[in-house]
């Protein structure tokens, strides 16, 4: 949305205000989210009144000098510079009316259709409040209605256009006076207005300039908690059950919308359920999920007969048995054990493997090279070390040599225990208890005794051998990033020790590598079996949230008035 | 009315991506049910795997299910005797909860025919808390009308939902939120905000946008007529 009408300040004949009083002023803003922002009302627009009224030097005062008799008593309104965005929620100034007369005609009001020299409320589509009679004035309504006091000089009268109920409000000296008209700011953009009728009236504005008389935050907090009282009054309803579009809906040409039925208890409790179950199963809380299964069929007194399948959410019997196939798969991965990895996938999830193009297979064979390169320098630092201990020996006490023999892997003894703890399997005892994140172990290999050259050959040459074959296999792969995953696999090979080459190879070689790939698998298992990558907890509140979004958005301004994180995430 | 801003599953997903939410919030909002809806075991494998520092200890769940089970079974004694292990304050600084419970207790007399004690417990106990306060004493009359009618014959309905099971729901209710209370734990579950929120939410932007509907049976979005 912009407002062509903006431009007119830059002709403005008038010196622009003070830049303090420039700036918007969001004083009664709720929006939620900042990514949209909007101009405020900041100054009576120079261009926006007649000529009868001029404007002070800041912008904000307003004064009425007809010198004719024919304009003496010359009904002459102004107009803010920029309309109110319904996305504020409530929007709320205050004028004070400074005439030389008591009782003088000054009236206060939103607008949308703007007529220089109609009061408001005289006009289609604009509404006020006249100082004169105290009467609320709405097109179509001659005369007005009974509304509040009168006012005059001296007093400070606040307008709020509340986007919540599209109804306005007034103030007068601190003291609210009630909501009227309805209807208000459903369509076109609301812009404050002032009218004033007489020679030497005056009045001076504050959008938020200064602090305002009346308490509006204290205002603006009741209808939050208004707001969501409301909300926390809907019923939940059959959009939370049913499939709303079906697949074959194609086939039939009238669609019939039925207005969403209220949920029993037991449906309530059921979708309820299903979203915890399922959200502890995506994140494989194994435990809890047992639980609250268990506890969940015995409070409820009946078999499990509908766990199986329930409109699609698979969450049966068999989540555990999935959750330990899981969790198997990735402990498989992050020990190095591809072979296992590779297997599971083919007895449980085998269309994982062909997932985008044979993506995940891609990826795996990628890690099996690297595995089998790293198990080829392992080899060559226990040759080394052999080497090195019998060297060392003679001079070094036996207590000394146990524990080299103990944690002498030659690989960095920084650990970090949290890689183990995803990871649980049994070491073997001469290998370091807790491989450290960036340098993975090797398992089932022995290096009770020093290694042999005649080993190290044969698993490079097993390395060599699986390279040749894995490019062999793929040579009318065309996909660059694939190619690029392949060389970055190879050149692991260039380094004795990659985990201290840095850079590329230690990415590649790394344990955070293995945590990578294994949360990728886990992932495309998931979305194999038809399950969301996010589970569908998430997902509701994620879409609650950006519906509140478009809302606000859209002009519902009651929406920005739901303070979602607080009434559901503050602890 | 301006026509219908219609957003397209690309789109609206990059904004579901841009919402901001982690997981320590949702662990959270799943501990919150856990606890209020009295999963105890539940709730307490969740803290030790999901690392959730629990909200509550895990023994007041339990006793606080007990006491539900006990009022739903009628069992009003045993109740008020628990209520007040867990913590004698609740019933002491809540008049009005007390006298619900005592009140119970008189409908269960009555309804097991024990109609001697139930005059003998009206009188002594209930008696001088209703000319205290006229709204216990309206209650008190509500209920001993029960006992001009026979336990075979079906009371008038102005008296009869007090026999109801419901009756005992609503005390189980009450007595419920104040524990909670008094563990300065939410009464309501936060998930079922959360669902009303989609509910009212997704109905009112039906009328201003086309966009992609969540299906929560499956955790995925649909568009409209795919």
């Amino acid at each position: 949305m912009s407002l062509s009408n903006d431009s007119d300040e830059d002709s403005s004949p008038s010196p622009p205000p003070p830049s303090r009083d420039a700036r918007p002023m969001p004083t009664v803003s709720a929006t939620s989210e900042e990514q949209v922002t909007y101009p405020l009302p900041t100054r009576w627009g120079d261009q926006n009144r007649l000529n009868v009224l001029s404007v002070s030097h800041d912008g904000r005062e307003l004064s009425h000098h007809g010198n004719t008799a024919n304009e003496k008593e010359h009904a002459a309104n102004a107009r803010a510079n920029h309309f109110v965005p319904p996305a504020c929620g409530i929007y709320y100034f205050e004028v004070e009316i400074r005439s030389k007369e008591q009782k003088r005609c000054a009236n206060i009001s939103p607008i949308n259709h703007f007529k220089y020299s109609r009061l408001p409320g005289w006009e289609a589509s604009s509404w006020g409040y006249h100082g004169d009679d105290g009467n609320a004035y709405e097109a179509g309504r001659p005369g007005g209605v009974t509304y509040a006091p009168t006012f005059g000089s001296g007093d400070i009268i606040g307008c709020g256009i509340d986007f919540t109920n599209h109804k306005v409000f007034y103030t007068k000296n601190q003291t609210f006076l009630g909501f009227v008209f309805d209807d208000v700011g459903k369509e076109g953009n609301i812009y404050p207005v002032v009218g004033l009728r007489h020679s030497g009236d005056c009045v001076r504005v504050n959008f938020g300039h200064d602090a305002f008389a009346f308490d509006i935050e204290n205002h603006v907090q009741e209808r939050r908690k208004t707001t969501w009282d409301t909300i926390m009054k809907t019923p939940l309803n059959s959009t939370l059950l049913r499939r709303r579009y079906h697949k074959n809906a194609i086939k039939s040409l009238i669609t019939i919308t039925e207005p969403p039925s209220i949920l029993t208890e037991d449906e309530s409790k059921s979708v309820l359920s299903q979203l915890v179950l399922s959200y502890l199963v995506h994140h494989g809380y194994a435990k809890a999920a047992r639980a609250f299964h268990k506890q969940q069929n015995r409070g409820h007194g009946k078999l499990p007969e509908d766990d199986v399948e329930m409109d699609g959410v698979r969450v049966g019997d068999d989540f555990e048995g999935d959750i330990e196939r899981r969790t198997a798969i990735v402990n498989s991965i992050m020990k190095g054990d591809i072979d296992t990895t590779l297997e599971e996938i083919r007895r449980y999830y085998p269309t994982v493997l062909e997932a985008d193009d044979g993506l995940v297979l891609f990826k795996l064979r990628c890690r099996k090279l690297v595995e089998l390169i790293l198990e080829t320098n392992e080899i060559k630092r226990g040759i080394n070390n052999g080497k090195e201990r019998e060297e060392s020996s003679t001079g070094v006490s036996g207590s000394n040599i146990d524990r080299q023999l103990l944690d002498d892997d030659g690989m960095n003894m920084d650990v970090d225990d949290d890689a183990l703890d995803f990871a649980p399997s049994i070491q073997p005892l001469h290998q370091s208890k807790s491989p450290s994140l960036r340098s993975p172990s090797v398992e089932g290999r022995s290096t009770s005794r020093p290694a042999t050259t005649a080993e190290f050959e044969a698993a490079l040459t097993a390395a060599i051998e699986y390279g040749q074959n894995f490019n062999n296999d793929y040579k009318l792969e065309k996909r660059p990033e694939l190619r690029q995953m392949f060389e970055q696999a190879s050149s692991v090979i260039a380094w004795n020790n990659p985990f201290e080459a840095g850079g590329g190879a230690a990415d590649v070689a790394g344990q955070e590598a293995r945590v990578v790939l294994a949360n990728e698998v886990n992932e495309a298992i998931l979305k194999s079996q038809g399950q969301p990558v996010r589970p569908t907890l998430e997902m509701v509140y994620r879409h609650a949230a950006t519906c509140l979004t478009q809302l606000g958005l859209a002009g519902v301004g009651s929406a920005v008035f739901a303070d979602v994180p607080k009434e559901l995430l503050e602890p | 009315m301006p026509p219908k801003v219609s957003i397209r599953k690309d789109e609206w997903e990059k904004r579901l991506r841009e919402v901001k939410v982690t997981k320590e919030d949702l662990n959270r909002l799943v501990m919150d049910y856990l606890v209020i809806e009295g999963y105890k075991s539940a709730a307490e494998e969740f803290s030790q795997e999901a690392s959730l520092t629990p909200p509550v200890d895990f023994e007041s769940i339990e006793s606080r299910m007990d006491i539900r089970e006990a009022l739903q079974r009628g069992d009003v004694e045993d109740a008020i005797t628990r209520v007040n292990d867990l913590n004698p304050e609740i019933l002491d600084t809540n008049p009005a909860l007390y006298f619900r419970l005592q009140q119970q207790k008189l409908i269960e007399y009555i309804r097991h025919g024990r109609i001697v004690e139930a005059l003998e417990f009206a009188q002594e106990e209930l008696a001088p808390r209703g000319e205290e306060n006229p709204e216990f004493l309206a209650e008190l009359e509500r209920t001993m009308a029960l006992l001009a009618f026979d336990c075979t014959s079906n009371p008038p309905a102005a008296i009869a939902d007090l026999l109801s099971s419901a009756q005992r729901l609503k005390t189980a209710g009450e007595v419920n939120a104040a524990i909670l209370e008094s563990l300065s734990q939410g009464k309501e579950v936060k998930l079922v905000g959360l669902l009303k929120l989609l509910c009212w939410g997704d109905a009112l932007l039906e009328d201003k946008a086309e966009f992609p509907k969540l299906n929560v049976q499956e955790g995925r979005l649909v568009e409209n007529g795919k």
